[in-house]
């Protein structure tokens, strides 16, 4: 199945999008006729994207910013209507880029995929659905098949090749129209935290999630929130868990006042081990919790950064 | 602005999945979750874009601009949908629109062509959306419409301003940071994650005087004979599972919160942020 894949070197995570993509082709299998594509500003050596490329023919975009109309232009150039298939990376470029070609070009779009499987000359493809309290397998018959890949849920393979054809295509894009204040960048150290606490409606007011916030300080964790208390603006948006927020993966998540719904818990669900704090025994969060404390979230986020403090783990 | 500024908003009504009791997931083998017992709502994303049209309406008239912003709400949707268009109507959107699928599946591939055939029946300058819904759609529709309109589209839409000269200040959450422009029709607006913005509620005296009016309805096949609706490859779902996410959920027990905390620190989460180094 020839294959094309995309991806950009604008977000820090271009190796982390093509293990994800290479791993999603590698379990497929028959996917060797592979093209990779990158586009990049310059910032990133011309070696390391070339060490990142989950093929041995690669094409490298250089321009200076994110704009679909040209990247999609670009894209053009490489003949995209002879590939089986074509892989976007998780984010909203790669979203938007795999509906917008797989429209152009009236194959079939897919986001978010989790899964790839051939199936003849069709491929089956799974995502979640139903605000991830599902998971849907979809067959998909009209090539070529865009597919942007599911955040944090396809299990990388690192590519290693020795990429002996490499061309370099300037793309023409202008300085753009938008201002950008990079202070607010998504994430801000939740996608790789090691320690998250989450605070969910339980909180109760924006003064309680502040509460919740000093005492994840306290002990070290990075602290992030349900969509609902972003929604509130009782925290900042970038620090919202969930399928339009962080996708986590901590060794401990400590769960306070979260009712674990289906979006929020996405978001948690590669925790090693989660803890949750809700009066509510029946909630979800309790039930995909590996320990439960029903109990205020507040009353015990206390006692805990009291006794973390008195082993010399947070500052009280 | 010296001309009228047509801004059609799109959403849709979906079942509120939060409500689903955990049992009702079942599906007896089909592709298909029966959520016709809860209650149903406006997708979240589609609610923040009907607010800030309505604050882009409020705003150009506070610029004193001569044109007038003239506001249509349509979804594609079954009958479930009406007591929201009422309550749209109510809120003096000039006209609530639904197009009726009649057996036909409501998905971005059918939503779209029919939103871009109603656009060249009905010219419009800026068409808002949410971002996605709930069910499988994974967002697709807006970036749809900008092919099929051969518009740009701006995503990630959280803010929306109006601007001397209709302009539309357009403030998006992207990975880079918080992006600001200001862009000029024709454009498709997804509007993402925007604290704060909710549909307003209709005062009495509105919904009395506003909110009878009636709903245009129409038919999908007859959008097709006016006009080419354009066909897109959907994908066929072939199955559905349930998520199982159930962890040991081991319930610790105590009289009070100092001492289920206690026992949560020293048996649970002490020996873990040791061995992260805390």
């Amino acid at each position: 199945m020839k294959t094309l894949i995309v991806l950009h070197a604008f977000s820090g995570n271009c190796p982390a999008q093509a293990a994800e993509a290479y791993g999603m082709v590698v379990r497929a299998g028959g996917c060797d006729d592979r093209t990779a594509a990158i586009f990049h500003d310059g910032s990133v050596s011309r070696e390391r994207l070339i060490a990142a490329s989950p093929s041995g023919h690669l094409v490298l975009f250089h321009t200076n910013r994110y704009d679909p109309e040209v990247w999609l232009a670009a894209l053009e150039r490489l003949d995209p209507a002879s590939f089986a298939c074509i892989l976007f990376p998780g984010d909203y470029a790669g979203r938007e880029l795999a509906a917008r070609l797989g429209c152009r070009l009236r194959g079939t779009a897919l986001l978010e995929v989790e899964t790839l499987t051939k199936d003849g000359d069709a491929i089956l493809c799974a995502k979640r659905a139903y605000a991830n309290n599902m998971v849907a397998q979809y067959r998909l018959t009209e090539r070529p098949f865009c597919l942007s890949l599911a955040r944090g849920r396809v299990e990388a393979v690192a590519p290693s090749f020795h990429v002996d054809d490499v061309r370099e295509l300037p793309v023409a894009s202008d300085g753009g129209d938008e201002t950008i204040d990079a202070e607010a960048a998504n994430g801000g150290g939740l996608d790789g935290a090691r320690f998250v606490v989450a605070a969910g409606r339980g909180a109760g007011d924006r003064e309680g999630v502040e509460r919740l916030a000093a005492f994840s300080r306290g002990v070290g964790a990075e602290f992030g929130v349900s969509r609902p208390v972003a929604m509130s603006a009782w925290a900042p948006l970038d620090r919202m868990i969930g399928v339009s927020g962080s996708m986590t993966r901590p060794r401990v998540c400590l769960a306070l006042g979260a009712s674990g719904s289906a979006a929020f818990y996405a978001g948690i669900e590669g925790s090693d081990f989660i803890a949750a704090v809700n009066t509510d025994e029946q909630s979800a969060m309790a039930k995909n919790a590996n320990v439960v404390v029903v109990d205020d979230c507040l009353a015990v986020a206390r006692e805990l950064g009291r006794l973390a403090a008195g082993d010399g783990g947070a500052d009280g | 602005m010296t001309r009228d500024l047509n801004i059609l908003v799109c959403f849709r009504v979906v079942p509120d999945l939060d409500m689903m009791p955990a049992d009702g997931w079942e599906t007896d083998g089909r592709p298909r979750v029966d959520t016709s017992y809860v209650r149903n709502m406006l997708n979240p994303y589609d609610e923040s874009a009907l607010e800030l049209a309505l604050r882009l309406r409020d705003g150009f008239a506070r610029l004193g601009s001569p044109g007038r912003v003239v506001l249509t709400a349509l979804t594609m949707g079954g009958a479930e949908a009406e007591g929201f268009l009422k309550t749209l109507a109510a809120l003096r959107f000039d006209r609530v629109v639904r197009i009726d699928p009649g057996d036909g599946e409501v998905v971005p591939e059918t939503v779209a062509p029919a939103v871009a055939a109603f656009v060249a029946g009905n010219p419009q300058d800026v068409v808002l959306t949410g971002s996605q819904s709930g069910l499988a759609d994974g967002g697709k529709t807006p970036y749809y419409l900008a092919e099929l309109l051969g518009w740009r589209c701006r995503a990630q839409v959280c803010d929306l301003a109006a601007e001397a000269g209709a302009g539309i200040r357009v403030v998006r959450r992207v990975d880079a940071g918080v992006a600001t422009a200001t862009v000029t029709a024709p454009c498709v607006l997804a509007v993402g994650d925007a604290p704060g913005v909710y549909l307003r509620l209709p005062t009495l005296r509105d919904r009395v005087t506003h909110g009878k009016r009636d709903i245009e309805i129409l038919p999908l096949a007859a959008l097709a004979r006016e006009g080419a609706v354009a066909t897109l490859a959907a994908p066929e779902l072939v199955s559905l599972a349930r998520v199982d996410s159930r962890r040991a959920g081991i319930v610790i027990g105590g009289e009070t919160a100092a001492d289920k905390a206690r026992i949560l620190y020293e048996e649970y989460l002490k020996p873990r942020m040791e061995e992260l180094g805390r």
